[in-house]
């Protein structure tokens, strides 16, 4: 599903060129679920951004589902980025003023559903999340653990083949995070290939394969 | 809230507020953009306030310059159909000065030209007045040098003598120290300067600039006059005597008067207005105020944005507001703290906008005219430093009290918890900046709405058929004098070799001689019957305004014959008196028959019928902007009724200017004595008499533009605050797949809706600035639909334009960039 050729990320500073992403070569299939490990500042979410297609400035090759990405414009990434991939963040960032339906609502109306299919939609995600009591709450209304469920029904409601989370049970209790680890290796299990930047071991486990960063460059 | 109010302001006064004032200097000397930003607003705001409060204080506030004005009274006659300011006759004069017991003084005064000839050089005029021996003593100005002449002076035979005004002595005569004494050639006869009047004296309000006072001297004949109604009468009050007293008492003697002389003195009385309000001209006090009322709109406008200011301001020192609560300081503290910095802030802007106020005073003074004057000064008195005082304290609270109070709102766990980001109440900070900036657009558009109605309406009547054609034309008045051209002989000699001279010149098409040039308006009416109708209640008959003029005036000025014909030569001499009138008259009086051989008369002389040989195209008077509808006009030949005033109309193939010498010259050649007044091609009377409202319509598109840049700037920064905090949700957005104009969009709506609500309350006042300026200037073209929708969309597309420029920045945020701030 995804291929990664000597990939490299450089920031120009006032230093000389600092190298965030060194010679990143990686394969991930097709139902994979795998997690990125590394220190802070490792480069896991640089590497991150740059699965997600929300970077464009980096060297090398990458191929998504059989697209070239290194050699596509950015309109047909945007696309691309539509149409397979979801995020899930580490503080969620749900939108304050908006309730939780509305915020599930959000990425199907930048993808011109009507409203119709929309609301059949968002009740099946509703449904399927357990959160069906909490659509007309708003994200201050819930702990964090019930933000974060939002957060990765948000990142899955447009079906995206592939999800991308930067350390999602970061702010959250161990037992809120295992609720969420859970969560994925269900999506995980239906098919969906799924990428998480972890710092625990334990979270790590429910994966299928780490990848470990050191200072950019790959460790294993 | 009130009470917090009251305390704060009381500390405001205490020692500690020092200590805040420094504190409040420091802050904002580090943060000078803010700071120029906040100056320049306050200055504008308070100085275009303050210098319009200053056109207002020296037009209609400003005490009179003479003794104890309070007690200072205009008599005025009232009639029948409700006139209320009208002149009265001398024998009614002498005997209400005769009679009146709550009056000390009582003085009549009539304004009139000198011809003054001094030896060897071209006679000029003197612009003057002449007042009976009380007037003096009713304003109670003593004069700078010598003295001001007395009754035994105000008698015919003995008038000889002149008082110079200060200005007058100043440049006629080089401030001649030994000026008193001395003869001067005036009106043909020596006349000797008795005194010269103080600077202070020179007041043009009540009476335009004034160079000399010659004794009134009322004849004999005079004294019996109850018919001839042309003087001006002012008084001085008692002292103790209430107005409404006064006024009782000489509303009684006009009662006796009236029983005594029923022929000319029924059904008037009198009317007592104090001296100061008498000389006001109600169009120019209602647009005064009007134009201060819209300086005020940009003041509301300019601290509404100041207030948006300070919110954002506050939001970022809402952490450290937090703290202070946190190590204990009162509500109260923190409130002072905030209200300093705004207190300070309008205190320097005040200063900086007192002084822009002498800026704008002169450059406005320059452009605006007072009866006759070419400029106006308008100094800043104490009273307008306290408006400016006021103002500034004003300002100060109105942008900075709402903030400060909410900023001293803070949840110290709240906002320490929630990070730099923490604005406790900033959602009802955001409802408040929201409804500031609508408050923005409406008040914009009524600024806008109101100069460009204003303007518009301008440029329309300026550019109105007024039914006779200025171009090509050229003006002059002449003032014969009695002694030279006492007869009606003298003078009809006079005006036909004028007539004959003048049209001899090259390049003259056509010329004419008129009592009334059709400028302002026809300055005599008088009023009529008509032959075979029922007669009005006496007094109550209809008034129409007469010009006396030569045959050649109608085709002179281009005025349009609708029916019948125009004075010939053999008029002149037909036993009956002849008139041709206005369509307006031909159409009110006649409708759907001829009014042509229609007769009509004088209510005191029927027996002298005016027999109606033509009808013309009404006149529209070119500078006249308070008579909506034309009125009655009528015309008579001067050849019949000669005047000692008289103006002359040149039609010329040249450019008009270049007669002007000509035409001097030629009159000189008759009486080298005779000045010539006011030469000057009609469409320079027309533009100069418009020219305080062209200066006022270019002083509102001032203050539109202004409001319109405020309000623009106000919804900028507004906007740019909304995209600097949603930074983040933006970046989510764009994560989740919105584009570049969905971002756009979110942003646009945030501010345009604003601007929309904001422009939809103004289309109320759009509504009202319309119907005020349409009964201040019933004659301007009444207010276009066309030109509210234009400033509407001007109004938008600012908007648009303004919030354009935040919704550009968001578009361009870097997801990565915005979600990396975790
Ligand atoms: N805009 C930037 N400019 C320069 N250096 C950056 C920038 N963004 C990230 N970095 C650096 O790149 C490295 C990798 O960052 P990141 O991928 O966020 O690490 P992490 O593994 O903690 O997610 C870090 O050393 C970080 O300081
Ligand atoms: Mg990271």
């Amino acid at each position: 599903m995804i291929t990664l050729r000597n990939v490299e990320k450089v920031y120009p500073l006032k230093g000389g060129p600092f190298y965030a992403l060194r010679n990143i070569s990686l394969t991930i299939n097709e139902g994979d679920f795998v997690s990125i490990m590394g220190n802070s500042g490792s480069g896991k979410s640089t590497l991150l951004h740059i699965l997600g297609l929300h970077d464009s400035a980096w060297g090398g090759e990458y191929t998504l589902l059989g697209e070239a990405v290194h050699k596509l414009d950015k309109k047909r990434r945007f696309e691309l980025q539509k149409k397979h991939i979801g995020f899930v963040f580490q503080s969620y960032h749900l939108l304050d003023d908006l309730t939780v339906y509305e915020n599930l609502e959000i990425p199907l109306s930048y993808r011109d559903i009507p409203k119709k299919e929309r609301e059949s939609v968002v009740c099946d995600v509703l449904d399927k999340f357990g959160i069906v009591a909490k659509k007309d709450l708003y994200p201050s209304q819930l702990s964090g653990g019930q933000q974060q469920l939002v957060g990765v029904a948000r990142a899955l409601i447009a079906k995206p083949s592939l999800i991308l989370a930067d350390e999602p049970t970061g702010n959250l209790h161990s037992d809120q995070g295992r609720e969420i680890m859970k969560l994925f290796k269900q999506l995980n299990a239906e098919g969906t290939t799924i990428v998480q930047v972890t710092h625990s071991a334990e979270n790590a486990t429910y994966g299928t394969r780490i990848v470990r960063l050191a200072d950019g460059v790959m460790v294993g | 809230m009130i009470s917090d109010l009251r305390l704060a302001l009381r500390s405001l006064l205490s020692a500690p507020m020092l200590h805040d004032l420094r504190r409040a200097l420091r802050s904002l000397r580090k943060t000078p953009g803010f700071t120029a930003i906040a100056l320049l607003t306050l200055a504008l705001g308070i100085g275009l306030n303050t210098s319009m409060f200053s056109v207002l204080n020296t037009l209609f506030l400003r005490t009179l310059p003479y003794a104890d004005p309070d007690g200072l009274v205009r008599v005025y006659r009232t009639g029948l159909r409700g006139q209320t300011q009208l002149p009265h006759a001398p024998a009614n004069f002498a005997d209400l000065r005769a009679q009146s017991r709550s009056l000390t003084h009582l003085a009549a005064l009539t304004v009139t030209r000198y011809n003054f000839a001094p030896p060897g050089q071209p006679a000029l005029l003197l612009r003057g007045m002449n007042v009976t021996a009380d007037f003096f003593p009713v304003l109670g100005i003593s004069p700078a040098l010598g003295r001001v002449f007395g009754a035994e002076e105000d008698q015919p035979g003995r008038d000889r003598v002149i008082v110079l005004s200060h200005s007058c002595w100043l440049t006629r005569f080089g401030a001649d120290p030994a000026i008193v004494g001395r003869d001067l050639r005036l009106d043909g006869e020596n006349v000797t300067v008795l005194g010269v009047m103080p600077p202070r004296f020179d007041d043009a309000r009540l009476w335009g600039p004034v160079d000399a006072w010659r004794p009134m001297a009322f004849s004999a004949e005079n004294l019996q006059n109850r018919g001839g109604n042309f003087l001006t009468v002012i008084g001085r009050r008692k002292p103790g005597v209430t107005l409404n007293a006064a006024q009782a008492e000489l509303s009684a003697i006009s009662a006796r008067l009236a029983i005594a002389y029923p022929a000319t003195n029924a059904l008037t009385g009198i009317n007592l207005m104090p001296l100061a309000r008498s000389g006001e001209d109600p169009t120019i006090r209602t647009l005064t105020w009007f134009t201060l009322g819209l300086a005020g709109c940009v003041l509301l406008i300019a601290c509404a944005n100041l207030a948006n200011l300070q919110f954002a301001r506050n939001l970022l020192r809402a952490r450290e507001n937090a703290v202070r609560a946190a190590l204990g300081a009162t509500r109260l503290q923190l409130i002072r703290h905030s209200l300093a910095e705004s207190l300070v802030l309008a205190l320097c802007g005040g200063g900086l906008g007192l002084l822009l106020t002498l800026w704008t005073n002169d450059a406005l003074g320059s452009r605006l005219q007072l009866n006759g004057r070419a400029s106006l000064e308008i100094p800043p008195d104490f009273r307008v430093l306290g408006f400016a005082f006021a103002l500034t304290a004003f300002t100060g609270l109105a942008f900075g009290l709402l903030p400060a109070w909410l900023a001293a709102r803070v949840d110290v766990s709240d906002a320490l918890k929630q990070g730099t980001r923490g604005g406790t109440g900033g959602r009802a900070q955001d409802g408040i900046r929201r409804t500031l900036i609508v408050a923005e657009f409406a008040l914009a558009l009524v600024l806008l709405s109101g100069a460009g109605f204003f303007i518009r309406g301008l440029e329309r009547f300026a550019t109105r058929d007024l039914g006779w054609r200025a171009e090509q034309a050229l003006t002059a008045s002449l003032n014969l004098p009695a002694r030279k051209y006492g007869t009606d002989d003298a003078q009809r000699a006079f005006y036909d070799r004028l007539e004959t001279r003048l049209g001899a010149l090259p390049g003259v098409e056509r010329v004419a001689l008129a009592t009334s040039l059709p400028f302002s308006g026809y300055t005599w009416s008088q009023r009529f019957v008509v032959e075979g109708r029922a007669d009005p209640a006496p007094g109550a008959e209809p008034l129409r305004a007469v010009n006396v003029v030569s045959v050649g005036f109608f085709e002179t000025l281009g005025l349009g014959l609708v029916e019948g014909r125009t004075f010939a030569p053999s008029d002149a001499t037909n036993s009956d008196a002849r008139t041709v009138i206005n369509e307006t008259m031909a159409k009110e009086y006649w409708p759907g028959e001829s009014a042509v051989g229609k007769r009509i008369a004088h209510p005191s002389n029927r027996a002298a019928w005016q027999e109606i040989i033509g009808v013309v195209r009404d006149v529209r008077f070119a500078t006249n902007v308070s008579e909506a509808r034309p009125r009655l006009q009528t015309y008579r030949m001067i050849t019949r009724e000669p005047d000692s005033r008289v103006s002359i109309i040149v039609r010329s193939a040249l450019p008009p200017e270049a007669l002007a010498d000509a035409l001097r010259r030629a009159v000189a050649e008759i009486d080298p004595d005779l000045p010539v007044q006011d030469i000057r091609p009609a469409l320079q009377t027309i533009e100069s008499g418009l020219a305080n409202f062209a200066a006022l319509g270019a002083l509102l598109a001032g203050f539109a533009l202004l409001g319109l840049l405020l309000a623009a700037l106000g919804i900028y920064g507004v906007i740019a605050g909304f995209v600097a905090q949603r930074t983040r949700e933006i970046g989510v957005r764009l994560a989740l797949g919105a584009q570049v104009r969905d971002v756009l969009r979110l942003v646009l709506r945030q501010g345009f809706t604003l601007a929309l609500i904001g422009t939809g309350l103004g289309l109320f006042g759009v509504f009202a600035v319309g119907r005020l300026l349409a009964s201040m200037l019933p004659a301007l073209p009444a207010p276009e639909p066309a030109t509210a929708a234009s400033v509407i969309v001007l109004l938008l597309a600012t908007a648009l334009l303004a919030c354009w420029l935040p919704a550009r920045r968001a578009s361009k945020v870097d997801p990565m960039v915005a979600l990396r701030s975790e």
